[in-house]
């Protein structure tokens, strides 16, 4: 997607979905997103959730999440606990995502359709689309576990209370208890532009696609030059796999790396996308 | 951290703006560089010649000195590379140091800090201050880490991806070890080096324990169209041939509240940057609660960039 | 001898005038440095025009075959001692009738190290940034800005010294003792000192574990009192061969002992260190292998360092048994293997290594390239024709002092 357009998606999303925040930004003129590169960003994992690791952990007895503790998601446990992780937090302001809302038309259809409030696995028309984050296939987690089932689409609690769109990052806090308290204070996410001054924090979804929010793998830049009139030696260019051991032995992990993936004879394919220690890594960011 | 209410003052915008339009007044002046850009020495005059040679140390010259060398080193560029840079020489804010700390289960491998990096400090195509490493999950040991992976994808299954560039220590063997005190710790931590008294004798290369420091082995090889004229003394304006160079934080750009490049590119948020002296600051948060760790601390270099890991 | 040819200004003109006579083998050997200085001149041209990258250094390895020859010659230069403590010290006057020779081989050794410095530097224009006071100088944190204040006084040291002896034969006198004792004195220590300075600048590094010991500097010594007394050894047989200088053989086989006893003792000291090195191989052992053995595939420096192990051992042998060593084709084959071992070992042998892996675990390796090699040539070029021609103007009056003296001891014997 060009930057124009990118731009043209902010501005939908803040005339769609005004929010206090997003005013604030407006007013400014130009929102400090502007000078983000995206010229990187490919797009996300789209590894089904279902088919990764660590899914299989079951939700345990509700605990309310203090800070500094982590707990289980508590699907029943009030919204606002989960609130609890942002008092006392240096001052900030969410910078609304600027992913394109035209990427889920599903309010076209349904402001008139009536939705299927029955959890279950999405048939035409809506094959088109599948849900890729908690625990969707264990019946846990389903379109209005966020979204409004009456209204427009918008968002809502657990416990049923109305966000704005520009509030997901509250609605993600409600699970990702660890994560939303790294985020406030700035060791999670990324804040725009400055380092000092008004500290302005984008939202989840700047990063994480919210029905799919892994980091998709994509292909590095380049790697590192040699000096000006220098030949690149044949080993830079080498894959690890090709390259020699670190004089001549083979450390313990290695060993048993190798030894692994030839009784798992291809469990493990080196494809990053099924990698169960990557996609652990996944869920937790 | 401080949060001041005029948004006039809010440094981000204002050096946004003013960069676009001396990017703008750039790539107007880069056809005209060609014509002037024809001399040997870029076409210097003899008496700026004889003030090159003559010039003090950037910590021994007046306030009209320095004024003067800026202008000179303007006009240098401007008949090298026919572009108005414009050479800062913002001092270090009071009660600030500087401290930077990345994730590496954030970090992904991706490389586009390295590649802002170059561009925002108008580094010649043969140099980068970031490595990134990808090491073996098992292990912490330097040697068996890759420098030039090129995969398809990255991360790859069983890596972890370690990027490193200057540490600002504390107790930097570099500063040391350079017998014409060239390169020294400024007041806000960024070990810092004047282009124009560094005698490239390059033993601070040898006394890095990180592999942070560059030596301009040619003239570097900076296009008029990828310079960026937004430039400080003590950081990323043009160098000339012979003398070492080395990350400093972006401090054209972090002296004045902005972040460094190198964090506003990753788009993993791994990169972690801020004022050590501001309890409030993103960094003393990730110090005080997250399990962090230092590269080579047993050296005793004090570095001022740590790492850390999600639990 | 007139008054007027005995001062200072006939002093120099004598001097001058014996550099400028001689046979035509003397000019072939003139010519010979001339056309290795243009070349290398030519060549440092090259290298001021197009910068450091007509070498092979690279940002992984940033110091490579100048800082090398520049080691070992500052070893070479220490080692003038070897003559020094026994002609003044034990007083032993077959020494002492030869020591000016090593004190002008040491000002042609300081002369070519400090030259290799000056040419590895990417701004020599701004050399005046070294001067203290005028420049800024860091003295004493930076152990360079230390090897500038030794290198440079050691030059001076040993200029002057046989600058004041010299001067006092070519006027009939003997020097007179208690002026320039306390010199000699301090040039003992000064010697010992540039090269402890010189190693203690790479053993500082705590970012290379390969520098980073404390048996460098002991290290660094004891090759430099083999290879620098075998060259001193090969240059006092060539100016007995090509002058009438009377030099005894006793001051050869003194020499042949010394390299002998420092070279069992730098070998020990090479034992222990890669003993302590691959008995427990770690971090540390890494530069060790790829010099010794080669790191992940990557050998260009085996071959060499095999190689200076080899003749180093060749030499040692020679040397340790008595009847080769005081055979005058064996013994030179010995001194000859122990310059070219030393000059291996001490230079690509522990410069290059040091870079190899760099600290972040990157191999990036090195061979010195062409302009390198021939700037290299034209500055040993510029120290042996310096040597040369302070030996040719010191040599005469040396000669007929010596005989003066031999005279008036026999007529003052015969009174």
């Amino acid at each position: 997607m060009t930057w124009p357009s990118r731009l043209l998606a902010l501005l939908t999303v803040l005339a769609v979905a005004p929010c206090g925040v997003a005013r604030a930004v407006e007013q400014q003129g130009a929102p400090p997103t502007a000078d983000w590169d995206w010229s990187g960003f490919t797009g996300l994992d789209d590894t089904p959730v279902t088919k990764r690791a660590g899914i299989s952990k079951a939700p345990v007895a509700a605990v309310v999440p203090r800070v500094g503790e982590t707990a289980m998601p508590d699907f029943d446990a009030p919204a606002r606990r989960a609130y609890a992780v942002f008092s006392g937090v240096p001052p900030f302001e969410v910078i609304p995502s600027q992913r394109d809302p035209g990427m889920h038309p599903c309010s076209s259809c349904h402001q008139w359709v009536l939705s299927d409030p029955r959890p279950r696995h999405l048939k035409k028309p809506h094959d088109n689309f599948e849900l890729q984050h908690g625990l969707h296939g264990k019946g846990k987690f389903w379109c209005f576990t966020c979204h409004d089932l009456s209204g427009s689409g918008g968002l809502k609690t657990l416990t049923g209370e109305k966000l704005e769109f520009g509030d997901a990052y509250l609605l993600c806090s409600q699970c990702h208890v660890d994560q939303a308290r790294d985020w406030a204070y700035g060791a999670h996410g990324k804040r725009a532009a400055n380092w000092q001054g008004r500290r302005q924090v984008f939202n989840c979804t700047a990063c994480h696609y919210q029905h799919r929010p892994g980091i998709k793998a994509r292909a590095p830049q380049p790697g590192p030059p040699v000096r000006m009139g220098l030949e690149r030696p044949a080993h830079w260019v080498a894959h690890d796999t090709e390259r020699p051991k670190v004089h001549g032995y083979e450390s313990v992990w290695q060993r048993a790396h190798r030894e692994t993936q030839a009784a798992g004879s291809g469990q493990h394919t080196g494809d990053p996308q099924t990698n169960p220690a990557e996609q652990a890594a996944d869920e937790k960011s | 951290m401080k949060n001041p209410d005029d948004q006039n003052d809010d440094p981000a915008i204002g050096d946004m703006a003013r960069r676009r339009f001396l990017q703008g007044v750039a790539l107007a002046t880069g056809a005209g560089a060609l014509a002037v850009n024809g001399g040997a020495w870029g076409g210097s005059t003899l008496s700026d010649a004889f003030a090159d040679f003559f010039q003090q140390h950037y910590q021994r010259m007046t306030e009209a000195e320095i004024r003067a060398t800026i202008e000179r080193i303007e006009r240098k560029a401007k008949r090298r590379y026919g572009v108005d840079i414009r050479v800062d020489n913002t001092p270090a804010q009071e009660g600030v140091i500087f401290g930077y700390a990345i994730n590496v289960s954030k970090c992904r491998g991706y490389r586009d800090c390295v590649h802002a990096c170059a561009r925002e400090n108008n580094l010649s195509s043969d140099t980068q201050y970031i490595r990134v490493i990808e090491m073996d999950r098992d292990s912490t040991d330097l040697r068996h880490g890759d420098h030039y992976y090129d995969h398809e994808q990255v991360p790859v299954e069983g890596k972890y991806y370690l990027p490193m560039q200057c540490m600002q220590c504390d107790n930097p063997p570099c500063v040391k070890a350079c017998p014409v005190e060239a390169t020294w710790t400024e007041p806000d931590g960024i070990v810092v080096v004047d282009y124009d008294w560094c005698i490239g004798c390059r033993y601070c290369m040898t006394a890095c324990p990180y592999q942070a420091r560059h030596f301009n082995w040619g003239h570097p090889d900076l296009t008029s169209a990828g310079l960026n004229p937004d430039t400080h003394y003590l950081g990323n304006r043009p160098r000339p041939r012979g003398v070492v160079e080395k990350c400093h934080f972006c401090v054209q750009r972090t002296r004045k509240g902005r972040q460094p490049a190198c964090q506003e590119a990753c788009p993993t948020g791994a990169r972690i940057f801020g004022n050590l002296l501001d309890p409030d600051s993103e960094i003393r948060y990730v110090l005080e609660h997250k399990a962090v760790f230092r590269l080579k601390e047993d050296l005793g270099t004090e570095p001022k960039f740590w790492y850390f890991r999600d639990e | 001898m007139s008054d007027s040819r005995s001062g200072l200004f006939g002093f120099v003109l004598n001097g001058l005038g014996h550099m400028f006579r001689g046979g035509l083998l003397y000019w072939a050997w003139l010519a010979l440095l001339l056309v290795l200085i243009v070349l290398g001149g030519w060549h440092y041209y090259l290298q001021l025009r197009d910068g450091l990258l007509v070498t092979n250094m690279s940002n992984q390895v940033s110091w490579g075959f100048y800082i090398s020859n520049f080691t070992f010659l500052v070893g070479v230069a220490a080692a003038a001692v070897m003559l020094v403590v026994p002609a003044y010290i034990f007083n032993r006057k077959d020494i002492k009738d030869v020591v000016l020779m090593g004190d002008t081989m040491a000002i042609g050794a300081v002369a070519m190290a400090i030259l290799f410095v000056v040419v590895d530097l990417g701004r020599p224009d701004r050399f005046w940034h070294l001067i203290p006071f005028i420049g800024r100088f860091n003295f004493p944190e930076s152990m360079l800005a230390w090897d500038v204040i030794v290198l440079n006084g050691y030059l001076l040291l040993n200029f002057g010294i046989s600058f004041y002896i010299v001067y006092n034969h070519y006027q009939g006198k003997e020097p007179n003792a208690s002026r320039y004792f306390p010199w000699v004195l301090l040039a003992i220590f000064w010697a010992i000192s540039i090269h402890t300075v010189t190693a203690f600048l790479y053993s500082a590094n705590s970012a290379r574990p390969y520098w980073h010991n404390a048996l460098l500097a002991p290290r660094f010594i004891a090759s430099a009192f083999a290879s620098g007394p075998a060259l001193m050894a090969i240059g006092l047989q060539i100016i007995r061969r090509v002058s009438d200088y009377p030099i005894r053989q006793s001051v050869i086989d003194h020499l042949a002992l010394v390299a002998a006893i420092a070279l069992q003792v730098t070998l020990f000291f090479v034992l222990a260190e890669l003993f302590t090195d691959f008995y427990n191989e770690g971090e540390h052992a890494a530069s060790a292998r790829y010099l010794f053995f080669g790191l992940d595939g990557h050998t260009a420096l085996t071959p060499w360092i095999w190689t200076a192990v080899l003749l180093l051992a060749v030499a040692l042998l020679i040397l340790m048994i008595h009847p080769l060593r005081t055979h005058p084709v064996y013994m030179n084959i010995a001194f000859v293997l122990t310059v070219v071992g030393v000059w291996i070992e001490k230079g690509m042998g522990l410069v290059i290594p040091a870079f190899v892996p760099t600290p972040i675990g990157e191999i990036y390796e090195y061979a010195p390239s062409a302009t390198e090699i021939m700037v290299s040539l034209g500055i040993w070029a510029i120290g042996l024709l310096l040597f040369t021609l302070l030996a040719k103007a010191a040599l005469p009056v040396q000669c007929s002092f010596l005989r003066e003296k031999a005279h008036r001891e026999v007529t003052h014997d015969d009174a």
